[in-house]
């Protein structure tokens, strides 16, 4: 059950963040929020109040933090509303 | 390579049911055994930044190869030369996660990135392009036979934003066209602007297929 284990993992990389992560959202999708056992990597995507927001997390993710790599997306509020990204991804959000 | 680092991606595998890592050759490379029963030797490197000829030369010195390189960090760049020392020595390279990937192919050696070779096969293939080599993992200079050569850097993204086109540009430098590697999402408005303000075409793939032409 590697979706479990992910979604904690996440969770506790995301708080151990501090503020940085205020105001944002991550939403996990792909092979590992479909549960799949041969999942390659975690397909992650943040939304972000500002660019600058999403700067800093690039900046702060390790993206080999995890079991996994993780396959990171950072984009702002605005441009994933009007993409659709939720839908388009079926995503699911994991944090806050 | 760092002792550490290998230790890790074996701790790493070892959290996974569908490899298992056997054991160790004293040329430090990993045995591993992909469920199903197909094997690889898997060489681990640590370089930061970017990965050059002479950081994968020695692993091709000995008189047993590896049959995949990869490399910790996930973030570092693979040069254009390393890569095709590692192909010209019948071995593939990657980060961790093609650890992964690399199982479903007939031999880990042949491994290529499905999302890149897709891009380079396309690209070869068009009428208006004489010769696609590697700059670095994804970037890849395209030489025309009308028009100047161009530096297309392909993004592993669904959906391209004003972030990947930003981060793209701090990674990977100079380049005149960045691409999505899917056919499906989109590009972001944000992301055509922040392209435009950096002289860049921020491409889908049909749009690289018809910018080749002119």
């Amino acid at each position: 059950m590697i979706r479990h284990r992910v979604i904690a993992n996440l969770r506790t990389l995301a708080i151990s963040l501090g503020s940085i992560v205020d105001g944002c959202e991550w939403h996990l999708f792909g092979s590992v929020d479909r549960d799949e056992e041969d999942a390659a990597d975690i397909d992650l995507m943040i939304f972000c109040e500002n660019d600058a927001q999403a700067d800093a997390l690039r900046l702060a993710i390790d993206l080999d933090a995890l079991e996994l790599p993780i396959h990171l997306s950072l984009m702002t509020f605005k441009e994933a509303a009007k993409i659709k990204a939720c839908n388009m991804q079926s995503s699911c959000i994991i944090f806050p | 390579m760092k002792n550490n680092t290998i230790d890790w991606v074996a701790s790493k595998l070892k959290e996974s049911d569908n490899v298992e890592v056997v054991d160790r050759t004293s040329e430090n490379f990993l045995n591993i055994l992909f469920k199903g029963g197909r094997s690889a030797l898997v060489a681990v490197l640590n370089v930061q930044g970017v990965v050059k000829k002479h950081d994968v030369e020695p692993l091709f010195a000995g008189d047993l190869n590896p049959q995949l390189v990869v490399n910790v960090p996930s973030k570092t760049l693979w040069s254009g030369e390393a890569i095709r020392y590692i192909h010209s020595s019948s071995a593939a390279f990657g980060r961790f996660g093609d650890i992964y990937r690399a199982a479903s192919s007939v031999g880990a050696g042949s491994y290529r990135d499905k999302g890149m070779g897709f891009f380079i096969t396309a690209m070869e293939q068009h009428s208006n392009v004489k010769d696609v080599s590697y700059v670095y993992d994804n970037v890849f200079q395209v030489d025309r036979a009308r028009g100047t050569s161009l530096t297309v850097a392909v993004i592993e993204a669904y959906n391209m934003s004003a972030e990947d086109v930003r981060n793209a540009k701090t990674q990977l430098g100079v380049f005149d066209i960045i691409v999505k590697s899917t056919s499906y999402g989109s590009i972001t408005d944000e992301a055509k602007i922040a392209a435009d303000s950096m002289g860049i075409e921020a491409l889908m793939f049909k749009n690289l297929m018809g910018r080749l032409n002119k």
